[in-house]
């Protein structure tokens, strides 16, 4: 009889374990992406899976975060909507009429509309639930210039606004600026709208546990006939990206969010698994203190423009998944861009310029000017952003190679937050390294939180303390234009002038990325929400 | 007995008292603000100064820390700043959650760690010990979260015979369970081996061994027993760091459990659910140590009389 021998229990232990390693190689490489399915016909039924980290709470309104909002897609409907296009369209709303002087709004409302609760969707409750958002101070509530909201009759609503503003649809397309059922809200307190919620949108949100999930069942009285397709939806808070991946690997999800890069690239190449990419309205840039010594020299902040190889970082970083950004904070997808082009990587220009304001190399390898050394220190996060770390530590090495002495501070995001929020006479920074999304998809948004010399911590977010009288008139003259073509001319005009005189080291556009299970169908991705409704997706039956 | 189990439980509430202060302390120490968190880095002023007013988090920080102490002597944990539900309703589930995965894990590591430790013992010097010596080596230093990307990859991804993540069904348990127990495992096999090694030495052994009791009895019985001493001390220890929640494991497998939610809690600074936890921890710790002392006294009669 065969007697068992440590010897053939360890050889055979050996063998598993390169088996797997050599077929785990195997699995990767070689396979092709399936092509796409033709146009087949939708589904309805089964059960929608999307893993996405992070939702402690349900309450989209109370503040306007990536991942809240992507939730809301699926239980709440607002007035309007970002379509695939990348453009805000009417939802809730059915037609909007804007006065000649753009200083009034008046909002017709699709009729037969209820929330879950039963509560009818009517002009009454718009006015409610913007008036609260005001009220309440919900962040953004700020970018609603609105001076009054009326109700006209029962499905007609109309605001007046301080400002003609074009980017109001945008803004009120992000779930943040959701339509809460106003008896339901009211019933069960600010406090209860942490866990539970009673919107108009396709899907009820039936359970909702912090960082496990949120159960959703059809609307079976959703005011858009035919729509959803599948029964449930269950999105899955999962933090890790690896098990997000491996979920939809596994056939354990159908939609996965926010993946690593390596993940995504596999997925392009792994039978089953589509991927969607576009642009969205992301940003990653490192902010320059300009009140600070030497980086209050435009010369200094131009050679650290010309200092990082912005294609290195593409490639390296974000493997591809990102493109070299050609205007500061803004991306190609809103409204009213217009590039004003890329510093190209030119270490010797930047040694130059720098030699030209004065700071001349020292004997101990780093730059000086009257006796001082060029030295800054970058704060950065781990994490918070896709290749937040790496590209700090990339950036640190290059401002190195022209003689600049870069330290790296690393803040864990709760310290973070706060300390880049600080008014200019209590900033601690030279630079900050950090992402940037325009949520209402209108460059109008870039001039006025982040140009503008108004806009400094902590109320806005123009974290250079970049001030250009100039540049804020400019401004303020297309704040007030009405005519768009006219209006984008100056936004181009503004966006050169802050280009040239580079507050920022600009960096990349980073390109929004979604895998999912190839028998999912009718996911898209909204541009400037940087999300992926699959709402209204539907599931082939398998 | 009693007496001893109420003179060990009331020595543990000043010293929960004393974490409780500390984790207080430390919040109020390292940077970080709450109300800044909520609302996220790009929010307006106005509305952190919302957020930081309806947490009550403008008050003075003795009045905060004393509300918090007078709710806590009437059982009142807080409200967690994300879901404003009260602590003790958030961390029930993923406490339960935690505590039948760590059940499962120890006594899967306590029954294999020591029936592995005694075939070590018995087969000390040949093969067998130095196969089983290199494999708690590798149970001992493998990380978890490769031992767990592995294992999904070949039981989820690959053959599809296991789920992936979360905790809906018995098959849930397996992986997780695996990956949690691993280290205790090994190093349970270390420790009943080196003990059982120790006790095989005994004069009382030789003397049994010599008078013709068999093998099986000697070792299954008398010395293992005997050699269970250091066994449970590092059972308890192991058990009482898994109910504190077994972050990584639980990150892998999407469980939802105690460590996730602590990891989580932190880095948002909800400090209301953040204290309740490290609590939850620290009652649950100093509970499987009573225990422990307890199985002592069972295990060792002379223990039990002092």
């Amino acid at each position: 009889m065969f007697k068992l021998r440590p010897r053939v229990v360890a050889f055979t232990l050996i063998a598993l374990a390169a088996w797997m390693l050599t077929h785990y190689s195997d699995s990767v490489a070689g396979q092709v992406q399936a092509p796409a399915a033709p146009h087949l016909k939708p589904v309805y039924g089964g059960t929608l899976t999307i893993v996405m980290p992070f939702a402690t709470q349900v309450d989209t309104n109370s503040v306007l975060q990536v991942n809240l909002d992507e939730a809301g897609l699926y239980f709440h409907d607002g007035l309007f909507d970002w379509g695939p296009d990348g453009k805000a369209r009417p939802m809730l709303v059915k037609q909007k009429l804007v006065s000649s002087d753009g200083l009034t709004v008046t909002w017709k409302l699709q009729p037969n509309v209820k929330f879950h609760d039963g509560t009818p969707f009517n002009a009454a409750a718009v006015k409610w639930n913007l008036e609260r958002k005001i009220q309440k101070k919900q962040s953004p509530y700020d970018l609603l210039p609105f001076k009054t909201v009326e109700v006209v009759d029962e499905l007609t609503a109309r605001v007046k606004l301080d400002r003609p503003y074009a980017a109001l649809d945008g803004v009120l397309a992000n779930r943040s600026f959701s339509m809460y059922s106003p008896t339901f809200a009211q019933k069960v307190g600010d406090d209860g709208l942490k866990t539970q919620q009673s919107g108009a949108g396709p899907f009820i949100l039936t359970s909702f546990v912090p960082n496990e999930g949120l159960r959703l069942k059809k609307n079976p009285n959703y005011w858009q006939k035919g729509l959803p397709y599948p029964d449930e939806v269950y999105i899955r808070i999962v933090n890790d990206p690896n098990t997000r991946a491996t979920m939809l690997a596994a056939g354990d999800a159908d939609v996965a969010l926010l993946l690593s890069s390596p993940d995504i690239e596999r997925f392009k190449q792994t039978k089953g698994i589509r991927v969607l990419e576009g642009q969205g309205s992301q940003q990653y840039y490192i902010t320059m203190n300009t009140r600070r010594p030497g980086l209050n020299d435009k010369r200094v902040r131009q050679a650290f423009n010309y200092a990082v190889d912005k294609e290195g970082i593409v490639k390296n970083v974000y493997l591809g998944g990102a493109r070299v950004a050609q205007a500061m904070f803004a991306t190609p997808s809103l409204e009213g861009f217009s590039p004003a082009g890329a510093y190209p990587y030119d270490p010797e220009k930047a040694k130059a310029l720098l030699d030209e304001a004065g700071w001349k190399m020292g004997p101990s390898g780093a730059r000086e000017k009257d006796g001082k050394k060029l030295t800054v220190d970058m704060w950065t996060r781990k994490g918070s952003t896709p290749g937040d770390y790496e590209i700090s530590e990339l950036v640190q090495g290059m401002l190195k190679a022209v003689g600049v002495d870069c330290k790296l501070t690393l803040l864990e995001p709760a310290t973070f937050n706060p300390r880049v929020s600080m008014p200019p006479e209590k900033a601690e920074y030279d630079m900050v390294s950090m992402g940037f999304n325009a949520p209402t998809g209108n460059v109008d948004y870039v001039l006025n939180m982040l140009y503008s010399s108004k806009a400094f911590p902590p109320r806005y977010y123009n974290r250079a303390y970049y001030v250009n009288p100039e540049v804020d008139q400019l401004i303020e003259k297309a704040n007030h234009t009405l005519k768009r073509d006219e209006q984008y001319k100056l936004y181009a005009q503004v966006i050169k002038m802050v280009h040239e005189e580079a507050p920022i080291i600009q960096l990349v556009d980073l390109t929004q990325q979604v895998a999912y299970r190839d028998s999912v169908h009718g996911i898209y991705l909204a541009g400037p929400a940087n999300n992926y409704p699959a709402q209204f997706a539907w599931k082939e039956k398998k | 007995m009693a007496r001893y189990i109420g003179k060990r439980v009331l020595i543990s509430v000043p010293i929960l008292l004393l974490v409780v202060t500390l984790v207080f302390l430390a919040f109020q120490l390292i940077p970080g603000d709450p109300a800044r968190m909520y609302v996220g880095v790009d929010a307006s002023q106005e509305a952190v100064e919302r957020v930081r007013h309806d947490l009550g988090l403008d008050q003075p920080v003795l009045v905060q820390y004393v509300n918090y102490m007078t709710r806590l002597a009437r059982g009142d944990l807080g409200k967690s700043i994300y879901t404003r539900r009260p602590v003790t309703l958030e961390l029930a589930p993923r406490f339960w959650n935690t505590f039948q995965l760590s059940l499962a894990a120890i006594i899967f590591a306590t029954i294999v760690g020591v029936v592995l430790g005694t075939l070590a013992t018995v087969k000390h010097g040949t093969g067998w010990d130095h196969l089983l010596t290199v494999l708690s080596l590798f149970g001992i230093s493998m990380p978890v979260f490769w031992l767990g990307l592995l294992l999904t990859y070949l039981f989820s991804v690959q053959w599809h015979l296991l789920p992936s993540a979360g905790n809906e069904s018995w098959r849930h348990f397996l992986m997780p369970t695996f990956c949690l127990s691993a280290f205790s495992l090994a190093f349970i096999t270390r420790m009943t081996r080196s003990a059982l090694l120790e006790v095989m030495a005994q004069d009382y052994v030789r003397t049994a061994l010599a008078k013709g009791v068999r093998e099986a009895v000697v070792v299954g019985w008398h010395a293992l027993r005997n050699a269970m001493l250091p066994v449970v001390t590092v059972v308890g220890l192991r058990f009482g760091y898994m109910l504190g929640g077994a972050v990584v494991t639980e990150e892998v497998f999407a469980w939802p459990g105690l460590g996730r939610l602590l990891v989580t809690a932190v880095g948002q600074r909800d400090i209301p659910l953040v204290q309740g936890a490290l609590l939850l921890f620290g009652a649950s710790f100093v509970l499987v140590n009573l225990l422990v002392d307890l199985l002592y006294g069972v295990l060792d009669p002379r223990i039990r009389h002092r």
